[in-house]
């Protein structure tokens, strides 16, 4: 089990039209033990940055992520797509579910990926979309479901090859309260249940709340615990 | 390995838009199909021709040949006695007219054809032909597919045209179909039968020979016995010398049929590219799940090589059917300008299937490679979101079009420096090329200043769209830019070549009449006009002057010389437009031994003037210097002019294929005409025409020889049609919201196609805009480099704006007809459903 993300002196900075916006000067933080961490902060602040950058879908310029033995920062493109497939899950905002694919392959895919066998690549499917209570919709495409039922598949899909670690970006961001809610619940439920580890990075209180522990990324790009007189 | 469900993924998602997918594959197809049809009509002429001869040499490994007189029948006889040579085989050869077509007679000695042709193998002794042909005059054997098409019955008698005189043959006899395989149009008889037919019985067109590689010794003996006119040539060689007169005419479709390819090609780039950008997401999920940049590579590739392999298919199999019409095209303009052949069929072969599947399929894999590494090689994070890509696309433009003008200068380089035919293509490539880079930043700049002239809103944001969706027209445009700077470079270069032979005919044709045998084979035939016609037209109280010419092929090693020999008339010289002289040239020509060249002759030969010609004639290998270079059209392959007294001094043959006749002023040249018919017609038929005809058929023969050029053209601007029908279909695909967001504040149907057709429409007129420089650009190279290597031609450029005008009006109705589908989508389409999204 992932226990441990180390970031050490992280620069990371994009151009906008023709400005350079610096989003890490020298970012340093370290997650340790399991469970679930919340990180709230402002909006462009580089809470999906952050994400990125410790599921290697992006690079910092300067400074080193390790998590746990591994340092992903050393990584090359193919080992960085290896370490994603199996230790990492994501939950993305809007979903971004696999549209050209039915609700069971979107989530047989990171199973075949992995190269489990088929047999029981159907049983961990019917499994975590039982978990889910979409198991009726397992042949329906992605255009087909609600925006809540699409949530509730990407939940699934983020772990139903148990990563170790599941990243969740703005995960009730594209929907209503009620839903929200909802899949909030279902993301802190499945990870508790299946022992993974939950980063999620969300602008709402009530979401952090679900949460072990809660940050705060500053407009700095500094990180610090959650408390009481801290500003974001 | 691909992953399954990960190429499912990509497969689905270009699935999701059929029409795209449909018409890329249709476009590529389209260019498959004009490549493949040239490639079958172009191998299948020469094939045919080929295997005419392979069928007509039979196993003869080598040929004794000599020039227009042939060999003499004794010294077959001679190196049979002195040499014990059994394995020969003497040959006449003639072709008669029958009906509009031609017949190649094969004259052959049945009891020396064993072990060279089967024609009289088993079957044929068993009914005792062969003793039919030897004993009775003009009795031939046929082919069974010739004698259907001809619908010559057995037994049957029919008039065939030789010499223009009829002549009678009967056919005794059916060739074995297998054994004459290749041979279509061929009559077999007895060679005194075929001797008696040519007027010359005692002259051979050749001898056959089986020689091994050790009979060399024996091969020497032979060559000493030779008359000093004659050689021996290696069977194949007359393969190489026919494959060589056709070259740059066939290279010059195949770079026709290429460029359709080539259209094809960025059509799948850029239905890929479109495909490829509306999946960004789904590519950058996949890779967010651990697909490695490796297998997604592999997935597009794959993608891409199944459209390319599926166009390939239907190209190929389209291809087939249309080479037939091709093949006529192709047939008659080698038969015009080249040889006589006769092709009734050509079927694809495998090596035409490979070349079409390695251009489809690498094609389509490398038009694809530039959008997919633009999506795999951006960090995922980046390719989750569409904008920078859009950004980098529209960054790409300058440096693109900058690219595009270094290829332009570099093709000018290549194009002043070289000499070369393929260095010339390379320079035109590279030129297309260049000029379709500069395209899409040429758009964008257009329509920039279009949109500061206009001031309404709605005009204003029409002309904004071109730029917003430059990424997916960007590359359908260049096709059709391409397509078009096409259709006017050869369009603009046909023109100047016609003006240029136009002019060359007035200038040349001065005689009141022409006259030749009425068996018009090909335009350059050594058959011969009886002396008693010659002195009976000469004396005409209407005829004030004649010019004779007599026209033969002479062969020597590295292929053969055509010769015309003449004997102008006073008013003849004026028509010779000398390009190169040395001082007092007429004189030399008239007096000494000296010839001129044609230009291509000069050209392909690298002659200049005061060069000495080596020529093999009837008194050995002699040297004639060269005293002026003329200018002439009629033959790409180029022309030794000589006077009739010089040739006949060493060929010594008084024959005369050619006469020209000058009427006396005020004679009208249809009733001098009919007085000649009139006086030769028992004596020998003659084909006339008077001058004004003979400017006309010629013309014709050109515009005949550019017929296939223009299908080929049309052809091409359909696959670019194809293209921007693409491309727009996509604009309105990624457009559905913003369309949708019109509609709801308010635009009603019509005000709406009204933007989407002023958009294809201006779309259209920039494609058109833009093709003119580079159609002349194109031209200029076409007349001054391609035409000068391929063919040895010079002449001036003409700038004619008609075709301007044509390519401008053609460019804005295609647009306009490619454009309609689209629009009409975008009206059906529920605003409701485009707004809220995919």
């Amino acid at each position: 089990m992932a226990r441990r993300i180390e970031l050490h002196g992280i620069y990371h900075s994009y151009v906008q039209g023709s400005v350079r916006q610096t989003v890490f000067e020298a970012l340093s933080h370290t997650f340790a033990g399991a469970g679930s961490t919340a990180i709230l902060g402002r909006s462009g602040c580089g809470k999906s940055t952050l994400l990125n950058l410790i599921s290697g879908l992006d690079r910092p310029q300067r400074g080193r992520i390790r998590v746990d033995d591994q340092e992903i920062t050393a990584y090359n493109e193919a080992q960085l797509a290896l370490y994603r497939r199996r230790y990492v899950g994501i939950v993305f905002q809007s979903f971004n579910l696999v549209p050209t694919l039915s609700v069971g392959d979107n989530l047989r895919l990171p199973l075949e990926l992995n190269g489990l066998p088929a047999k029981e690549r159907e049983r961990r499917v019917a499994e975590v979309l039982e978990r889910v209570g979409l198991r009726e919709l397992i042949d329906r495409y992605p255009e087909e479901l609600s925006g809540g039922e699409q949530q509730r598949v990407a939940v699934a899909r983020s772990v139903v090859h148990k990563p170790q670690l599941v990243l969740a970006d703005e995960p009730t961001g594209s929907l209503d309260a009620e839903n929200g809610t909802r899949a909030i619940e279902l993301i802190r439920d499945t990870t508790v249940e299946g022992g993974h580890t939950l980063l999620m990075v969300t602008h709402s209180l009530a979401v952090a709340g679900y949460a072990d522990t809660v940050l705060v990324l500053d407009d700095d790009g500094v990180l610090d615990e959650y408390r009481e007189g801290i500003a974001w | 390995m691909v992953a399954s469900l990960p190429f499912r993924a990509c497969i689905n998602g270009l699935l999701r838009y059929p029409l795209q997918a449909a018409l890329a594959v249709l476009g590529l197809a389209l260019g498959v199909m004009v490549f493949v049809a040239v490639d079958i009509a172009t191998d299948g002429a020469q094939r045919a021709f080929r295997l005419s001869l392979d069928a007509l040499s039979g196993r003869a490994t080598h040929h004794i040949v000599a020039g227009a007189q042939g060999l003499p029948d004794t010294l077959y006889v001679r190196l049979r006695r002195e040499l014990g040579l059994r394995q020969s085989a003497p040959v006449v050869e003639t072709a008669v007219s029958y009906g509009t077509g031609v017949l190649q007679v094969l004259g052959v000695d049945p009891f020396a054809e064993q072990g060279f042709r089967s024609y009289f193998a088993a079957d044929a002794l068993q009914d005792n032909l062969w003793r039919r042909l030897l004993l009775e005059p003009g009795t031939v054997l046929i082919g069974a597919r010739t004698a259907e098409r001809l619908g010559v019955a057995m037994g049957e008698r029919f008039t065939v045209q030789l010499n223009g005189r009829d002549v009678a043959l009967t056919r005794v006899g059916t060739l074995d179909d297998a054994t004459t395989r290749g041979i279509e149009n061929v009559l077999v008889a007895d060679i005194a039968s075929v001797k008696e037919l040519r007027d010359q019985p005692t002259r051979l067109s050749r001898i056959d020979l089986i020689l091994r590689d050790e009979d060399a010794d024996l091969r020497a003996a032979i060559e000493k016995r030779l008359p000093s006119d004659a050689r021996i040539e290696a069977a194949s060689a007359r393969v190489r010398s026919v494959q060589e007169l056709t070259r740059a005419f066939t290279l010059n479709l195949t770079a026709m049929s290429l460029l359709a390819v080539v259209i094809g090609v960025f059509l799948i780039y850029n239905t890929l590219h479109f495909t490829i950008l509306r999946r960004h997401v789904t590519f950058a999920t996949l890779r967010a799940l651990g697909v490695t940049r490796r297998e997604l590579l592999v997935s597009i590739l794959l993608e891409a090589g199944l459209l390319g392999a599926l166009a390939v298919c239907l190209g190929t199999l389209a291809g087939s059917y249309v080479a037939d019409s091709l093949l006529a095209l192709v047939s008659r303009t080698i038969n015009d300008l080249y040889f006589a052949v006769s092709v009734s069929e050509a079927s694809i072969t495998g090596a035409t299937v490979l070349k079409a599947t390695l251009l489809g399929v690498s094609g389509s894999l490398l038009a694809v490679s530039v959008p997919a590494g633009e999506a795999l090689f951006a960090p995922p994070a980046q390719t989750l979101m569409r904008r920078p890509i859009e950004r980098r696309v529209t960054g790409w433009l300058l440096p693109l079009a900058a690219a595009g003008l270094l290829l332009v200068a570099l093709s000018v380089l290549i194009a002043a420096l070289s000499a070369g035919l393929s260095s010339g293509y390379a320079a035109l490539a590279i030129l297309l090329i260049g000029c379709s880079l500069l395209v899409p930043w040429s758009v964008v700049k257009l329509a920039r200043a279009l949109r500061r002239l206009v001031r309404h809103p709605m005009l204003r944001h029409t002309v904004g769209g071109l730029e917003a969706g430059i990424s997916r027209i960007g590359v359908a445009e260049a096709a059709l830019v391409v397509a078009l700077a096409a259709t006017i470079g050869v369009t603009l270069m046909i023109g100047s070549f016609r003006t240029a032979v136009d002019q060359w005919l007035s200038s040349t044709l001065r005689a009141d009449i022409y006259i030749r045998p009425a068996q018009a084979v090909t335009g350059r035939d050594e058959t011969r006009i009886e002396p008693a016609v010659i002195a009976a037209i000469r004396n005409m109280p209407a005829v004030s002057d004649i010019s004779l010419g007599r026209f033969v092929e002479l062969r020597r090693e590295g292929g053969g010389v055509s010769l015309f020999a003449i004997e102008l008339a006073g008013e003849s010289y004026a028509g010779f437009h000398l390009l190169a002289e040395r001082a007092q040239a007429w004189q030399a020509f008239d007096n000494d031994m000296a010839v001129f060249v044609s230009e291509p002759y000069a050209f392909h030969h690298r002659v200049q003037v005061g060069d000495v010609l080596q020529l093999p004639t009837a008194l050995g290998e002699q040297g004639f210097a060269v005293a002026g270079i003329y200018r002439d059209y009629g033959s790409d392959q180029g022309v030794v002019l000589m006077r009739m007294s010089l040739y006949r001094r060493w060929w010594q043959d008084p024959g005369i294929s050619s006469m020209g006749v000058y009427l006396k002023q005020s004679q009208d040249p249809q009733q001098a005409m009919g007085d000649i018919h009139a006086l030769t017609g028992d004596v020998q038929q003659l084909s006339l025409r008077s001058n004004r005809e003979l400017r006309a058929v010629s013309l014709e023969v050109f515009d005949r020889t550019f017929e296939i050029t223009r299908v080929l053209r049309w052809l091409t601007t359909i696959v670019a049609v194809v293209a921007i029908l693409t491309a727009l279909s996509a604009v309105q695909l990624e457009r559905r919201r913003e369309l949708a967001l019109l509609r709801g504040i308010g635009l009603t149907s019509r005000q709406l196609a009204g933007v989407l057709f002023a958009q294809t429409g201006l779309l259209g007129l920039f494609a058109g805009l833009l093709a003119m420089p580079v159609g002349v650009a194109l031209s200029v190279l076409l007349v001054h480099v391609i035409n000068r290597r391929a063919f040895g031609w010079s002449m001036d450029f003409v700038l004619d704006a008609k075709p301007l005008a044509e390519a401008l009006a053609l460019a804005t109705l295609v647009a306009l007809i490619a454009g309609a589908l689209p629009v009409w989508r975008a009206l059906r389409e529920s605003p409701a459903l485009a707004l809220r999204g995919e």
